[in-house]
């Protein structure tokens, strides 16, 4: 028995190397998904306790990496909590949706000059758009695996109550929130690796049937969902990204009500590397059938342990000069329809504007 | 009379010297350019005027509805009156007192014992009278939805009160603290009418450790030398949570029901004096056989009464909703509930029990395990997270103050063998995240971080 972690470690420490040289990532541990490219890891043996586990052990189970309690106690807590929650590690069934959770479309200053309101707070200066709210942190980085280059992220944060807005019914509303990398600056703005919770709302004849599901998307790629994975109201969700590769990005996810845990390889479309020039943590309304949907009446998304860390181990505060708070504007450029308010350094949360 | 004057005058000893009226007993002292008064009962109609020595009324300086406590002014604040010996005459109620006063100027007032919020909200409190209704328990009000087009964030503050909408903070004090209050008192569409439950739970004050309480509380300066309605005590307090989903330990189902709830409150955290007036959501969890059954449900509280619940205001899981509480006076307190996703609200008058008198010395924003109706401490419900947001406490003074250190004690709670089952966190100044913890959330079932 004492052998076998050490076996486990070698096959992992091997495995991580092959990762760095092959596009097609090798782990004994892997597990095929019905989307070809896709796997998943199966669940660590009983008694394998992530919180002592070496770090090839961890890696080699699917758990997310340990952040360095020196450099951000809080971040690690947060980890720490996570580790011992994900108990229940899911196979994942998974579906294709025709939904696009795209790069930070931008309000240009044609659109609206100059954007006056502002009540997210933070660092940086306001960004307006038409499909994100929340914050963006920037990095300089110099591509995949440089210095400053976003290695790591990973926030918490509650599931809100899907519903249309006070006297409407029609159709469906989307709304989602997750964590992710790129998507906002050259040259990664036309590309977006996300990973998030959709609260959506559909409604006729008074009666609403709102819809709840994890996904993650590697854009221009669709979203993915995962079926199996159980998601209700308030229920507490957390979302660590990081890379394997440039192409192979690795996703952890969890339901802390549930203890339901995912880890996944999910490589990159055609012509798409993970670059890191961008970290974020965002509500937002998906496009649907190419166009912008109606945003759920979402009421509010807390989000907090909004961890972002560099190759390098830096991690900027959304109260850094390099964090954004971003406004959602409606399609005509007319009314904020989500915006971010400021808790701390690193929470906030999102919040529903009318109309 | 021209004795006395010429007597103060020479010895510069400023006392009282009544000379109209028969029982000099309300105005109390006088020092300086500051008269100082005391009222002895609720909801008085208070005015002066300043007179010439011949009788002759010049101005009235102080018109105002108070209730009982100690005040204090300066008759001739912002005058051009020239300096000189006046009759300053006091009517309270029934009863009118003079003093003679000489006008030192526009003397600055450093610091001073009246309280504008004080006095406001007990005129507050009598034009809300005006509207009240009762409800299913004696002595417990409540007031029906303003009429359409009723806009919280414009009306007059008797309008505000009129219409039970809790009192209205400074924007120009704290921008993020009025938008917050602003969001809350806009939620809601639908007013109920709140149909009153009596139960037999006790959220109670904090207990040292501690067993009972999980959160945060923010106390004024000098929490033990204050008077009620002073102005470093606390006024009103409001904050936005989510309801959380109730279910009891991971890997347990005990075949008994699990308690807890989060909520706003007044005072309960300093020992002296043991009073708390609050308001919440309880969310407790039944297990039996595999199968879990939750409640969900809105109550108010006033230490040591056992709490009340609201049988027919919507909770559910994931429900945003925004609290105020406030008081209207050291035995009236007042709390108004909105449920963003429900968009109902109500409001709720209710009076201290008896020998209770509110303090105001701290507010917090808690999740609890209640003392059941056996005196004993309930367990816990797995709640997983409940964050408070937008969280705000104003004094009657009108400031409000942050969490950070020295006003913020975080607390933790603790089981009888002193795990921490619950957690506090605070992600910012106006925020506090509550977790279940340890044997609450399941620890035996983990590989125990705590």
């Amino acid at each position: 028995m004492s052998r076998i972690p050490i076996f486990s470690s070698l096959l992992a420490a091997l495995s991580l190397l092959l990762a760095n040289t092959t596009a097609q990532p090798q782990n004994p541990n892997m597990v095929s998904t019905n989307i070809p490219g896709v796997f998943s890891i199966a669940a660590p043996p009983q008694g394998f306790n992530p919180l002592t586990a070496k770090d090839v052990d961890l890696a080699y189970y699917g758990f997310p990496p340990r952040p360095d309690s020196s450099i951000s106690p809080k971040g690690f807590a947060a980890w720490k909590r996570v580790m011992a929650t994900s108990k229940i590690r899911i196979t994942p069934k998974l579906e294709k949706t025709d939904i696009f959770h795209g790069p930070f479309n931008k309000v240009s200053s044609n659109d609206k000059s100059p954007i006056q309101f502002t009540p997210g707070g933070g660092g940086g200066s306001t960004y307006g758009s038409y499909n994100w709210s929340g914050y963006t942190t920037y990095s300089a980085s110099g591509g995949y695996g440089t210095n400053a280059s976003y290695y790591y992220i990973y926030a918490t944060f509650v599931t809100p109550i899907a519903q249309q807005m006070p006297g409407a019914c029609s159709g469906t509303d989307y709304g989602c929130s997750w964590v992710g990398i790129d998507g906002v600056y050259a040259p990664a703005a036309t590309e977006v690796l996300q990973a998030g919770v959709e609260f959506d709302a559909y409604c006729n004849g008074g009666v609403t049937t709102p819809t709840y599901y994890a996904w993650y998307e590697w854009y221009p790629g669709a979203a993915v969902s995962i079926a199996n994975f159980t998601i209700a109201p308030s229920n507490g969700i957390y979302m660590y990204l990081y890379p394997m590769s440039a192409t192979t990005a690795r996703l952890f996810m969890g339901n802390e009500n549930t203890l339901q845990s995912v880890s996944l390889y999910v490589p990159a479309p055609t012509g798409v590397q993970w670059y890191g020039n961008s970290a974020e943590f965002i509500t937002e309304r998906p496009m649907v059938g190419g166009s912008l949907s109606t945003l759920t009446d979402y009421q509010d998304v807390p989000f907090w342990e909004a961890y972002a860390f560099t190759y390098s181990w830096v991690q900027y505060p959304l109260t850094a000069q390099n964090s954004h708070n971003i406004l959602m504007w409606d399609n005509t450029c007319t009314h904020v329809i989500s915006y971010p308010i400021l808790i701390g350094d690193h929470a906030f949360f999102t919040e529903r504007e009318g109309p | 009379m021209r004795k006395f004057i010429v007597f103060t005058i020479l010895t510069g000893i400023w006392s009282i010297s009544p000379v109209l009226g028969q029982n000099p007993v309300f105005i109390t002292q006088q020092k300086g350019p500051i008269l100082y008064f005391h009222v002895a009962n609720d909801n008085v109609h208070t005015t002066a005027d300043v007179y010439t020595l011949s009788g002759k009324r010049i101005a009235r300086v102080f018109d105002k509805i108070v209730s009982h406590g100690d005040y204090s002014f300066n008759p001739f604040a912002g005058s051009n009156l020239p300096q000189q010996m006046y009759i300053v005459r006091l009517t309270n109620g029934t009863r009118t007192e003079s003093i003679s006063m000489m006008n030192l100027g526009n003397t600055s007032i450093s610091k001073s014992n009246l309280n504008p919020n004080q006095a406001l909200s007990a005129k507050l409190a009598k034009v809300a009278s005006d509207n009240k209704v009762p409800t299913n328990i004696p002595g417990v009000f409540t007031i029906a939805a303003p009429p359409q087009g009723f806009d919280p964030v414009t009306a007059k503050d008797v309008d505000l009160a009129y219409y039970g909408f809790p009192p209205r903070p400074d924007s120009s004090i704290s921008p993020k603290g009025f938008a917050a209050w602003k969001k809350g008192v806009t939620l809601s569409k639908t007013r109920i009418m709140p149909i009153l439950k009596q139960t037999n739970l006790h959220y109670s004050p904090m207990q040292t450790t501690s067993p009972n309480w999980c959160g945060i509380v923010a106390e004024p300066h000098n929490p033990f030398t204050h008077a009620y309605g002073d102005n470093g005590c606390v006024y009103y307090l409001y904050g936005t949570f989510m309801v959380p989903v109730a279910q009891q330990a991971h890997g347990s189902c005990t075949g008994n029901w699990d308690y807890g709830a989060s909520w706003l409150g007044i005072d309960g955290f300093f020992n002296h004096p043991v009073d708390l007036l609050q308001s919440g959501i309880a969310f407790d969890a039944y297990c039996n056989g595999g199968v879990t059954y939750t409640s969900y449900y809105a109550w108010y509280e006033w230490v040591p009464a056992a709490a009340v619940s609201i049988q027919n205001v919507t909770i559910t899981p994931g429900d945003v909703i925004w609290i105020e509480v406030w008081s209207t006076s050291a035995t009236e307190g007042n709390v108004y509930v909105s449920n963003a996703n429900t968009q109902q609200s109500f409001y709720i008058d209710f009076q201290a029990p008896p020998g209770t008198q509110l303090l105001g010395n701290s507010a917090e924003w808690i999740t609890e395990r209640p003392l059941l109706s056996n005196g004993q401490l309930a367990t816990l419900t797995n709640y997983t997270y409940v964050p408070f947001w937008d969280s705000y406490v104003w004094t009657f003074g009108g400031s409000t103050y942050p969490f950070s250190d020295p006003y913020g004690f975080g607390i933790n709670m603790v089981d009888a063998s002193n795990n921490v089952i619950s957690k506090q966190g605070l992600p910012g100044e106006n925020s506090v995240v509550t977790e279940a913890a340890g044997p609450a959330l399941g620890g035996n079932y983990f590989y125990d971080p705590w």
